[in-house]
């Protein structure tokens, strides 16, 4: 027998931007571009139009025969697009209730990330690299906080922040009495503290990890004081932990959404998924199904397209990864 | 004396691995064969096949990336390749053991010692629970381990390095083997435990009459325990002898570059010699003898960079692969096989 | 060992105060005067005091150094109907009498719906949420390991892949989603269940049956999706290979070696699940309708009842201390490596 002669296949040698190279697979590209094409529908639903074909019921309609539809249209192509996806109870364009859902999610989504990123940030940053006393109180009040089931955390701000008033803030109704504190803050205060504690652990180990590094010595030894080394050096190391712990939290708080809803903590005047599947759960029996079935596509499609793009991020920015490539 | 038949025969085997990439062929049309009794030493530097080529034996090569692309291997007149996956199981352990090189992390870290040797010797012997654990004593005390009994009870993270590589060696010597494969046995260990491994593994082999394929990067092990050598580069044997014969007159210019970087007690160096170049990967193998380009021997020949050798016996039980050594052209394309000779208890007991 | 024992128990104590401090500061500081809640927005400052005296909330918040010079009634004997003072003990115990003590003390203001105090509700309906959440627990254990070891043994195949990404989707979507369309398909749709409902003693199977078949379906994946991680982890370590060598089949080597190594993530996993057994199934308990303490949460949400929810919270968290550090005693039996220093 002869010596196997085969074709040695070429290794493929490239080194391209860490973008170029998420784009560069068809699944994170197709979910980067979903991603975007949500982000830009809540931007079309700053229309004021919008808002109207959302929360207004559609315009009765006279049937041939001379009835009116009042609730419950299934779906049609009549009157596209207002009952594409059909009508709820009060004849409200499920299409549009849908569409403004995603102003709702991404609205919280975005200053609830905001607010848990920023405290786990500076906690997490101050802990790892001044260490000391500061490192002591930071390792316990994540302690503290992660002894709290996350649910159970969840629903205790929610409870607490909803009765509250303004009134001591000085902003007053017009009969006088406090301004109660908008829903939308309720479930933003109550998202970003109870997930702030993540993002925390995640960078308060990492910059304990860089502060042992050789450059990080090197700049101090060249005279570059704290602040500059902080800024300059550690905290871009760490951004692609942000950058991926916000693209999977995102998931979180959408979903999070839903069940704070559920447990009437939600949004009660603006459309958002959660409200629709929770008024969901009667009319399944009725046969309605619809309204349920775009919230819960539409969550679902935002939540895989942000988790395949989360963990093809990972892969792309995790430095371990990034120099097998 | 007669001409025994071999033990295990191992002929033009090519294993191919699918990849991302393309099939790679880490091993490819190696041939030899291991004697009742022999040592057959395996060398070659990391990446040029020989643990493929060890652990393909048992066939043990994950079989979903992992393909026998031809050849037979022989083990007492049966091709394992055409074993089912059941009968393979009752010859593994039983008619061929393996050690592996990393004794740490080869024994299963949450079971007793005495646990894991018993595993062995239930699965092939038809034994109650007490004699499985004289057994496993008994092969304790083999390796020179002290107060075997009590060891049994032991877990692998307590003992040393040099304790778990005998442990490792007790436990594939437990149903009495006909051929060991000892993969690297000592590389991760200290030198001078090392010693006492390698001596240890040559007293069990003459008690037992045990044959070994030992995969080694070391040409100082081979020196000591080998009687047959085969020196492989990027998935072929390139040369293939009697240890006496290979120390003697290396042939093949791989096998001649790799003794003349080793630095000999009593010269001067100036500088220690290397072979130019680095060792090819699986999936990038050049055209042709796939030394040619860090070969010294070349001389601008262009049969070289065009046509692959194959192993030729360049002389009586001397077998290389390359264009220019001595006798080559003339020289007839034969399957290596070293036919018996008595090793030395043999000769020593007349 | 116990040394261990007691050192971890040691350093559990800050964490335990910190949810006491972290819990006390939520409900009682940053909180809304809950009795002005109940009261309602145009309540008088009358009606406000005699509700927080309801409630028993007329307490301090911390130390009541008043409470040690109030004399005590005598209710009998000769003296019945005269007063005096309060002994040395006595003092000690009343300056201590206040809002955060009462909380350190598992002493939680009366429920406002039922008016009883709420460690006895919570003891009313516990056993009816462990009827659900215990079986559904060990069944879906068993499954996930089950499923995680099948699908790691057979890597890369189609069914695999399958797998794989049926439990992606099943993370996608909303569990509340999940939970309505199991209740519409399996009880109203196919009526293999009963849809919502309670009953006690032997009756209660039919009543359990879909919640525990939901929580099944939703705890799969993840867990498939995490062992089946932990599993592939092991499969591809050294000793598998000489386990193989030695002559194992596959089915022993899944079962004998992959396994007993891959309990050590299981163990600490099951430990640290336990407390939530009690408090978890919040969705499922108001879909179906069962009286469990999930439902009671949910209630008490809706009726701003302040001390059902700050009891809720307070008892997890305790317990999820303690169970991590049971989880801690744990994993050093599991794993022969680990050593109790």
């Amino acid at each position: 027998m002869t010596t196997i002669s085969y074709p040695d296949t070429p290794a493929a040698e490239s080194n391209p931007g860490a973008f170029r190279l998420l784009l560069s697979r068809p699944l994170p590209a197709i979910s980067f571009f979903l991603v975007c094409g949500y982000v830009l529908l809540a931007l079309l639903t700053l229309i004021p139009a919008f808002t109207r074909a959302a929360t207004d019921p559609l315009l009765q309609l006279d049937l041939p025969d001379g009835t009116s539809i009042t609730e419950y249209a299934p779906p049609s192509l009549r009157n596209f697009p207002s009952r594409l996806l059909g009508t709820d109870i009060q004849n409200r364009s499920v299409f549009y209730r849908t569409l403004y859902g995603t102003r709702t999610a991404l609205t919280i989504t975005l200053f609830a990330s905001a607010l848990s990123l920023g405290i786990g940030v500076v906690l997490g940053v101050s802990a790892g690299y001044f260490g000391g006393w500061l490192d002591e109180f930071v390792t316990w009040l994540v302690a503290t906080f992660s002894a709290v089931p996350d649910v159970l955390l969840l629903i205790s701000l929610g409870f607490i922040l909803k009765p509250i008033d303004l009134g001591f803030l000085g902003w007053r109704d017009a009969d006088g009495s406090g301004m109660p504190i908008p829903e939308l803050a309720v479930i933003i205060f109550a998202l970003g503290l109870t997930g702030w504690v993540g993002i925390c652990r995640l960078i308060r180990g990492e910059v304990l990890k860089l502060r042992s590094f050789d450059y990080v010595s090197a700049a101090k030894a060249l005279g570059l004081s704290e602040a500059r080394i902080l800024f300059r050096h550690v905290l871009p190391n760490t951004l692609h932990l942000v950058i991926i712990t916000f693209t999977l939290g995102a998931i979180g708080y959408v979903q999070a959404e839903v069940f704070l809803t559920f447990l009437g903590l939600g949004v009660s005047d603006a459309p958002s998924w959660g409200r629709m599947i929770d008024d969901a759960k009667l009319e399944l029996l009725r046969g309605v199904w619809w309204q349920f079935a775009s919230a819960t596509v539409a969550i679902g499609v935002l939540s895989l397209a942000l988790s395949l793009l989360g963990d093809a991020l990972r892969d792309v920015l995790d430095p371990k990864t990034r120099s097998r490539r | 004396m007669a001409d025994r038949a071999p033990l295990l025969e191992v002929k033009n085997v090519s294993i191919g691995f699918d990849t991302s990439r393309g099939m790679i062929v880490p091993v490819n049309n190696v041939s030899w064969s291991i004697y009742p009794g022999q040592t057959f030493a395996l060398v070659g530097e990391s990446g040029c096949g020989k643990s493929v080529s060890a652990l393909s034996v048992l066939r043990l090569i994950p079989t979903p990336p992992g393909r026998y692309l031809q050849g037979e291997i022989n083990f007492e007149g049966r091709n394992l390749l055409k074993l089912s996956e059941s009968e393979m199981r009752k010859v593994r352990g039983k008619d061929i053991a393996m050690i592996f090189q990393e004794p740490m992390t080869s024994l299963n870290p949450v079971y007793t010692v005495g646990d894991q040797i018993m595993e062995a010797v239930r699965l092939h012997q038809n034994v109650s629970r007490s004699q499985a654990i004289q057994i496993a004593v008994d092969a304790l005390g083999d390796v020179g381990i002290a107060d075997p009994r009590a060891r049994l009870s032991v877990y692998p993270h307590q003992m040393s390095g040099g304790m778990r590589q005998r442990i490792m060696i007790a436990m594939a010597l437990a149903c009495q083997p006909k051929l060991l494969i000892a993969d690297e046995p000592t590389t991760a260990l200290d030198v001078t435990v090392q010693a006492q491994i390698l001596e240890l593994l040559r007293k069990l082999q003459k008690e037992r009459g045990m044959a070994m394929l030992l995969i080694t990067h070391d040409l100082g092990v081979v020196a000591e325990n080998a009687d047959v050598v085969g020196v492989m580069y990027a998935s072929h044997v390139v040369e293939y002898a009697d240890v006496n014969a290979l120390f003697d007159n290396p042939t093949h210019p791989y096998t001649q570059g790799l003794f003349r970087s080793m630095p000999k007690l009593g010269v001067k160096h100036e500088r220690l010699e290397t072979i130019p170049g680095m060792v090819p990967a699986p999936g990038r193998f050049p055209s042709g003898c796939k030394f040619h380009p860090r070969c010294s021997s070349m001389n601008g020949d262009a049969v070289c960079t065009k046509t692959d050798p194959n192993l030729r016996e360049v002389a009586p039980g001397h077998w290389a692969s390359c264009h220019h050594a001595p006798g080559y052209e003339i020289a007839a394309i034969t399957t290596p096989h070293l036919t018996y000779k008595r090793t030395p208890l043999e000769v020593m007991s007349g | 060992m116990w040394a261990y024992i007691l050192r971890r128990t040691l350093l559990m104590i800050p964490t335990i105060f910190g949810v006491l401090l972290l819990t006390f500061a939520l409900f009682n500081l940053v909180a809304k005067d809950p009795a002005r809640v109940v009261a309602g927005r145009n309540a008088t400052p009358e009606v406000i005091e005699a509700t927080r005296a309801k409630m028993g909330l007329n307490k301090p918040a911390f130390f009541n150094p008043a409470a040690t010079t109030r004399p005590v009634a005598i209710t009998s004997g000769p003296l019945a109907g005269t007063t005096r003072d309060k002994s040395t003990l006595e003092r000690v115990g009343a300056f201590f009498d206040s809002r955060f003590f009462d909380l350190a003390r598992f002493k939680f203001p009366n429920s406002i719906r039922s008016d009883r105090p709420v460690m006895e509700i919570i003891r009313e309906k516990a056993p009816v949420s462990l009827a659900i959440q215990v079986p559904a627990f060990l069944i879906s254990l068993g499954a996930q390991l089950a499923i995680a070891l099948f699908v790691a043994s057979r890597r890369g195949s189609g069914i695999d892949v399958s797998v794989t990404l049926l439990c992606v989707a099943s993370l996608a979507v909303p569990s509340l989603s999940l939970y309505i369309a199991f209740q519409w398909l399996l009880g109203a749709k196919l009526q293999l269940f009963p849809v919502a409902g309670w009953e006690t003693g032997i009756y209660a199977i039919q009543y359990a049956a879909l919640p525990i078949v939901c929580a099944v379906f939703l705890s799969l994946g993840a867990g498939v999706r995490f062992y089946r991680t932990v599993v592939l982890e092991e499969v591809s370590a050294d000793y598998i290979r000489t386990a193989r060598a030695k002559g194992v089949s596959e089915v022993d080597t899944m079962l004998v070696h992959v396994l007993r190594n891959v309990m050590i993530p299981v163990v600490t996993n099951t430990v640290t699940a336990l407390p939530f057994l009690m408090f978890g199934a919040i969705i499922s308990e108001r879909l179906f309708q069962i009286p469990g303490l999930g439902g009671l949460l949910v209630e008490a949400v809706f009726n701003q009842d302040h001390g059902v929810v700050m009891a809720v919270t307070y008892i997890t968290a305790v317990f999820y201390c303690l169970a991590l550090l049971l989880s801690d005693i744990c994993y050093t039996l599991a794993d022969p490596r680990v050593s109790l220093r």
